[in-house]
C-alpha cells in the first residue's frame, strides 16, 4: 500500500525543468513521468544529476544553433560566363600587347590569388576541430572523475566522479564519431555499436551506481514507475545520442522528415532487446536487473514495431495508388464521358 | 516485394506477441500484487487448461529484506504445489533438472496442497497463504504453481510444450474468468513489502 504514496511527492528537478519548458517540450513531458519519489533518494544527487543532463543539452543545443545552415542545392551553382571575340591584329606587337595584357590580368585576378577553400575541406577541418574538442573535454571529464573517485570515498564524491566518467566517455565516443565522419568512414554499424555503449552506460550508471533501478519488483511497481523506468533506459540514451548533433544529419532530417520511426530501427531495437532477454534469462550473461526490464522493453518493441509495419504499409498503399493506376482521374474520366 | 516481407514480419509478430500486456514480461505473466489486487482477484488459471503442465507468473527483481508471500484460492482443491524460485531454479523446473529453493526462508513458501485438500474439502475452505521475512540474493523470482509437470525435485522427464501448445494459453483477447460457482479454476497473488 505504502508504495502508492511514495509517488504523490515531487523533486525540485521538477520545477527546474518547468523553468525550460517551451525550450524542451518533449524532454520536459517525458522527464515529469520519470520524477517521482524514490526511498532513500538524495536530493542533492539527482539535482546534480539533471543539471549534467541539462549542460549536455545546452550543449548540444548551443552545438546546433552555432552551425552554418544547410546549403540549398537548387541556388548553389554560380557560374561565371565570360564573353570575348576574336578581333583582328592591327600589327601592333603582339608581344607587348600580350604581356601588357597579361599584366593588366594580373593585376585583376590578384585579389582572387586568395584561395577559396572547397566546402568539403572547410567541413572537414570543422569535423577535426568538434572531435578534438568532444576528445579533449572527455578526456578532462573522465580523468577528473576518477581521480574524484581515487581520492575520496564520500558518497556525493562517488556519484559526482561516476557522472563526469559518465559525461566524459559520451563525449569521447561523440568525438570518435566526429572523427569518422570526417574520413567518410562512418556508417550505420558504427552509430549502432556507439549507441550501445551509450545504453550500456547509462544502465549501469542508473543500476551500479545510482541505485535508481532495481529497488523495486515489476510485479509491485506502479504504471508510472514502469513507464518512468522504461523511459530512462532507452529513451534517455536515445535523447543523449541524437540530441548530441551531428554533421549532416539536416539533410537526413530533411529526407526523414516523417514522425514515425523507421522499421528498420524498431525491428533493430525489438531484436536487441529479444537477445538481452533470452541471454538473460538463460544467464548465459547473469545480469537480473537487465532481464526484469528486457522482458517489457522487448513487449513495447513489439508493439512499436506492429504499429509502424502497418502504417506504414497503409501508408505505401495510399500513396502509391494514383502512380499504380497511371489512368485518368476521376475529372478526366468524367469529361470523356461526357464527350 | 515489400509488402510481402512486411506480412511476414506481422505474422512473426502475432506469434511472438507477449502473454502479458503492453507492460508485462514476454515469458512469463507478471504476478498480481495483493495490496492492489481491487476488484480483479490476482492471476486466473483455468484448471482443464493446465492440468498436468505448470502455470508461471513473475515477481521481478528483489534484493535485500523483504516480506514476500502469496494468497492462493483453488476451487475444487486439486491437487497442486506451489513455490517460490529464482531464475535458475525455475529454468531446471522447466527443463527436468534437479531443482530447489535458493534461500531456506523460501521453503517455508512451498505448500503441496494434496495434503490438506480432503481437511480443506471438509471445511469449505479453498484458500491458503504463505508469508515470510527474509533476505534476499539479487535475482529475479518467480511464483510457480504446478499441476503436475513436476513429481519431484530431482531430474526426471518432462514434457514441455511448444510455441503454439503456449498460445492456448493467450486469453486476454477474450479474457473469460469465469469464477461461478462449481468451475475449476485456480487465483494467485502474491504479496510483497519493503
Amino acid at each position: 500500500m505504502d508504495h502508492l504514496l511514495r509517488n504523490k511527492g515531487w523533486l525540485p528537478s521538477a520545477k527546474l525543468i518547468s523553468n525550460v519548458y517551451s525550450i524542451l517540450l518533449l524532454v520536459y513531458s517525458n522527464c515529469i513521468i520519470v520524477l517521482y519519489f524514490r526511498e532513500g533518494w538524495n536530493y542533492l544527487m539527482e539535482l546534480y544529476f539533471w543539471i549534467l543532463i541539462g549542460a549536455i543539452l545546452l550543449v548540444s543545443l548551443t552545438i546546433l544553433l552555432a552551425r552554418p545552415p544547410p546549403k540549398d542545392n537548387t541556388t548553389q551553382y554560380d557560374y561565371d560566363n565570360l564573353d570575348g571575340t576574336i578581333g583582328e591584329t592591327t600589327g601592333e606587337n603582339s608581344i607587348d600587347k600580350n604581356s601588357q595584357k597579361s599584366n593588366t590580368e594580373k593585376d585583376i585576378e590578384e585579389p582572387e590569388e586568395e584561395e577559396e577553400i572547397p566546402p568539403e575541406v572547410i567541413e572537414k577541418i570543422e569535423r577535426r576541430k568538434w572531435a578534438l574538442g568532444f576528445v579533449m573535454f572527455g578526456s578532462t571529464f573522465i580523468m577528473m572523475g576518477a581521480i574524484l573517485l581515487f581520492l575520496s570515498e564520500f558518497e556525493f564524491t562517488t556519484f559526482l566522479g561516476s557522472c563526469m566518467m559518465y559525461v566524459g566517455i559520451i563525449a569521447l565516443i561523440k568525438g570518435a564519431s566526429f572523427e569518422l565522419q570526417k574520413d567518410n568512414t562512418y556508417n550505420d554499424l558504427f552509430s549502432v555499436s556507439f549507441f550501445l555503449l551509450i545504453f550500456f552506460i547509462n544502465f549501469i550508471l542508473l543500476t551500479e551506481l545510482l541505485g535508481v533501478f532495481g529497488t523495486y519488483a515489476w510485479a509491485v511497481a506502479t504504471a508510472d514507475r514502469k513507464a518512468g523506468d522504461l523511459l530512462l533506459i532507452y529513451f534517455l540514451p536515445y535523447v543523449i545520442w541524437k540530441l548530441v548533433p551531428t554533421f549532416g544529419a539536416a539533410e537526413n532530417i530533411k529526407a526523414k522528415s516523417s514522425v514515425l520511426f523507421e522499421t528498420q530501427t524498431v525491428l533493430f531495437l525489438t531484436i536487441f532487446n529479444y537477445i538481452i532477454l533470452i541471454v538473460t534469462s538463460a544467464e548465459y550473461i547473469f545480469w537480473p536487473i537487465l532481464n526484469q526490464y528486457a522482458g517489457p522493453g522487448f513487449q513495447v518493441s513489439l508493439y512499436l514495431l506492429f504499429f509502424t509495419i502497418t502504417v506504414r504499409m497503409i501508408l505505401d498503399v495510399v500513396t502509391s495508388t494514383p502512380k499504380e493506376e497511371d489512368g485518368p482521374n476521376f475529372r478526366q474520366w468524367l469529361a470523356r464521358r461526357k464527350k | 516485394m515489400k509488402i510481402i516481407t512486411n506480412i511476414v514480419i506481422l505474422i512473426v509478430i502475432i506469434l511472438i506477441l507477449p502473454v502479458d500486456g503492453i507492460a508485462g514480461n514476454h515469458r512469463y505473466n507478471t504476478c498480481v500484487d495483493f495490496d492492489s489486487l481491487g476488484d480483479s482477484a490476482g492471476n486466473y488459471i483455468d484448471l482443464d487448461l493446465y492440468e498436468g503442465y505448470f502455470y508461471v507468473c513473475k515477481i521481478g527483481y528483489i534484493e535485500g529484506e523483504v516480506t514476500l508471500g502469496w494468497d492462493v484460492k483453488n476451487s475444487i482443491n486439486a491437487n497442486i504445489s506451489i513455490i517460490v524460485l529464482n531464475n535458475d531454479n525455475l529454468n531446471n523446473f522447466i527443463s527436468g533438472n534437479s531443482y530447489g529453493h535458493s534461500n531456506m526462508d523460501l521453503a517455508e513458501l512451498y505448500l503441496d496442497w494434496g495434503p490438506i485438500a480432503q481437511f480443506n474439502r471438509a471445511n469449505s475452505d479453498f484458500s491458503e497463504n504463505r508469508h515470510t521475512t527474509t533476505d534476499l540474493v539479487g535475482d529475479n523470482y518467480y511464483l510457480v504453481i504446478n499441476f503436475g509437470y513436476r513429481t519431484t525435485f530431482h531430474e526426471e522427464e518432462v514434457n514441455q510444450n511448444n510455441i503454439f501448445d503456449n498460445l492456448k494459453y493467450y486469453n486476454s483477447l477474450t479474457n473469460t474468468r469465469d469464477l461461478s460457482f462449481g468451475s475449476a479454476y485456480v487465483t494467485a497473488s502474491i504479496d510483497l513489502d519493503y
